[in-house]
């Protein structure tokens, strides 16, 4: 697992790659994890529970914990990676993820088909069998196709997954985004959606009282997540309905505008702002409330909108990306990302739950069935044994693959192609094979449960 | 002293109980024909003589004498400090010593020109244990040495982590066998499970 974003950091992205290695390794396989160093904390080597390698290579971290893409300095750690672990199989995660689209750049350096044409460091008479590094790549958000960023990150996710064997993603409506973006063969894209851990999100043991209605949001304070929607309609909520009380968690910056608001409509007894909410205390926010409002602008699965659902919460959510393939419908009221659309599904919402007809203890037994982790893991290990199946690519086609990108970017990668070769071989004169002390021994699950 | 032992001839084992046992690992390369035999790094190399003309030629053809000059004291110093051996000499009750040998790597030059020795007493020492770490563009196994001050001037908390065959880098194997044998003789316990 190769990606920018991992623990010690949290979030919805290092969650997933730390639950699905978790997962991987109950099954039997080995999994490592490859991430940037956090100097203070975190450099070399470190273990997970329950037997999960954390390699940190120290690269520097430019911004909002993605290191700065830089091609070649990243080869030499990731080569004697996976030579000492033996690794089959490359599996990177997050568009913005400098680590993943290198690590998938690099991985048929490593493969026997290289060796096989430039290999003067095999052993005499010593004959490798087929032995080639398969590719995956997660992409775990959706990106627009016109503003800046998206122009951008596009061509640099369209030149790394040229040659990806898989790409997964989380709902149908990122598959479609990613098809279009990455300009990748539709028959390579799988859908598997996230999960969640149902017994982390149980219902409160009695349920609550409908005398004041209490509704939920907790997020990132980003523009993205759409908190100018939430600014605009709490207070014609509030007016609206006196019984309602809002609860805020998460912080970013936009925080500032929720506390104007606030001051300027005098709702300081109406809106609690709790700050920062740390992922084993929002299931105790969850059950605080009765509705889940979701304003996000863009979601391309929404693991926000489970939790909740989990919780017995009815959710409120703007009809966005991939939201509308997460629940069924009696479950969720959708509405437009404008201000008058979110008001009138709060109003819906309010009188369906004022009425008694949404039984939270019903919702939380049907999301527990809808996503569960034990699926997700069986549908990757499928993706893993089919794209182990597929014949790889050699070199030659690799190289006609990276021209077709373009006229400059498709010049641009091939030349990075040709020097990325050119360095291996110098890697491989100068950190030779014999001197790389190779993995003997991992955790298995066994070992683990001795100790 | 026992015989190198087949699968690594670059451990040798000198062993002197009840008073020491050395773990000494020569800095070698095997033979690459497969049948492991011992090939020490002898004599002089392509490098040393092509650094040797470079430094000539400044100093007579280029009439650059105080340069060419400093260069040839900077071979004669590589040369005089190449790396012989490390070892990690278990004294029993006593503790650990950690010693690096460096001299001249010439077929009749035996004995090192210098040797640094860093002894750790067996109070002091916390835990021995084989950690995975980074050094340049490679990621190695090496043996570590818990090193946590016990005088009562000290703080409590003052730990550090010392480094045996800290130049020399062994793999794993080696390191395993110097592992168990530390610690049977001198915790006078053996890991079960090779962790």
């Amino acid at each position: 697992m190769v990606c920018d974003f991992f623990h010690p950091n949290i979030g919805g992205v290092e969650n997933h790659i730390y639950i699905l290695s978790v997962n991987l390794l109950r099954r039997g396989h080995k999994v490592v994890a490859v991430t940037h160093s956090y100097p203070d904390s975190r450099v070399g080597i470190r273990w997970l529970a329950p037997g999960i390698k954390v390699y940190h290579v120290p690269l520097r971290v430019l911004v909002s914990n993605a290191t700065l893409p830089n091609y070649l300095t990243f080869l030499p750690w990731l080569r004697d990676i996976v030579l000492r672990e033996r690794i089959t199989i490359i599996h990177g995660h997050a568009s913005l993820s400098s680590f993943a689209q290198e690590a998938i750049l690099h991985s048929h350096l490593f493969g026997s088909g290289f060796e096989s044409m430039f290999g003067w460091w095999r052993r005499n008479g010593e004959q490798e069998e087929s032995r080639e590094i398969r590719t995956v790549f997660t992409d775990h958000s959706l990106f627009a196709l016109d503003d800046a960023t998206g122009i951008l990150t596009n061509k640099l996710l369209a030149a790394a997954l040229n040659n990806v064997d898989a790409v997964i993603c989380v709902s149908h409506t990122a598959r479609e985004n990613t098809v279009l973006r990455a300009q990748i063969d539709p028959r390579t894209a799988y859908v598997i959606p996230s999960a969640v851990i149902a017994e982390q999100f149980k219902p409160p043991p009695k349920p609550l009282s409908t005398d004041t209605i209490t509704i939920v949001v907790i997020s990132r304070l980003a523009y993205r997540k759409g908190v100018d929607l939430l600014v605009a309609s709490a207070p014609r909520i509030c007016a609206l309905f006196p019984q309602v009380q809002f609860l805020v968690g998460g912080s970013g910056p936009k925080l500032i505008n929720l506390l104007q608001m606030r001051e300027a409509h005098r709702l300081q007894d109406r809106i609690t702002l709790l700050g920062a909410v740390d992922h084993h205390d929002v299931r105790n926010v969850l059950v605080q409330g009765h509705i889940y409002l979701n304003t996000s602008l863009t979601e391309s699965f929404g693991i926000g909108l489970l939790e909740a659902a989990c919780t017995g919460c009815f959710i409120v959510s703007t009809r966005v990306g991939g939201v509308p393939e997460v629940l069924p419908k009696d479950m969720i009221e959708f509405a437009m990302p404008n201000e008058d659309d979110v008001v009138r599904a709060l109003r819906k919402a309010i009188a369906i739950v004022t009425a008694g007809k949404h039984d939270p203890y019903r919702a939380h037994e049907r999301a527990k069935s809808m996503y569960t982790w034990e699926d997700v893991t069986k549908r990757t290990e499928t993706v893993y044994a089919d794209i182990v199946k597929k014949r790889p690519t050699d070199l030659w086609t690799r190289m006609h693959r990276t021209l077709r990108l373009g006229p400059f970017a498709g010049l641009i990668y091939f030349i990075i192609l040709l020097v990325e070769c050119l360095f291996f071989l110098f890697l491989e004169w100068v950190c030779p094979r014999d001197q790389i002390h190779y993995v003997e021994e991992d955790w298995t699950m066994e070992s683990f449960k001795q100790v | 002293m026992r015989p190198l032992s087949d699968a690594h001839p670059e451990l040798e084992i000198i062993d002197n109980l009840p008073l020491f046992i050395e773990y000494r690992v020569y800095n070698c390369s095997l033979t690459k024909d497969g049948s492991n035999r011992l090939r020490r790094r002898y004599g002089v190399s392509l490098r040393d003589v092509s650094h040797f003309s470079v430094s000539i030629y400044i100093w007579t053809v280029l009439h650059y004498p105080l340069v060419g000059g400093l260069l040839l004291v900077m071979l004669a110093h590589a040369m005089c400090t190449q790396l012989l051996w490390e070892s990690l000499v278990v004294l029993p009750d006593l503790g650990l010593q950690i010693e690096t040998a460096r001299g001249i790597s010439m077929p009749f030059f035996t004995q090192p020109l210098f040797t640094s020795r860093a002894f750790i007493p067996l109070e002091d020492i916390h835990d021995i244990l084989i950690n995975e770490g980074l050094h340049r563009w490679s990621w190695y196994y090496y043996l570590a040495i818990f090193q946590r001050p016990s005088s009562f001037k000290r703080n409590q908390l003052d730990l550090k982590l010392r480094l045996a065959f800290k130049d020399i880098l062994p793999p794993l194997a080696v390191l395993r066998i110097v592992y168990h044998n530390a610690r049977q003789i001198l915790f006078h316990n053996v890991q079960t499970r090779g962790a």
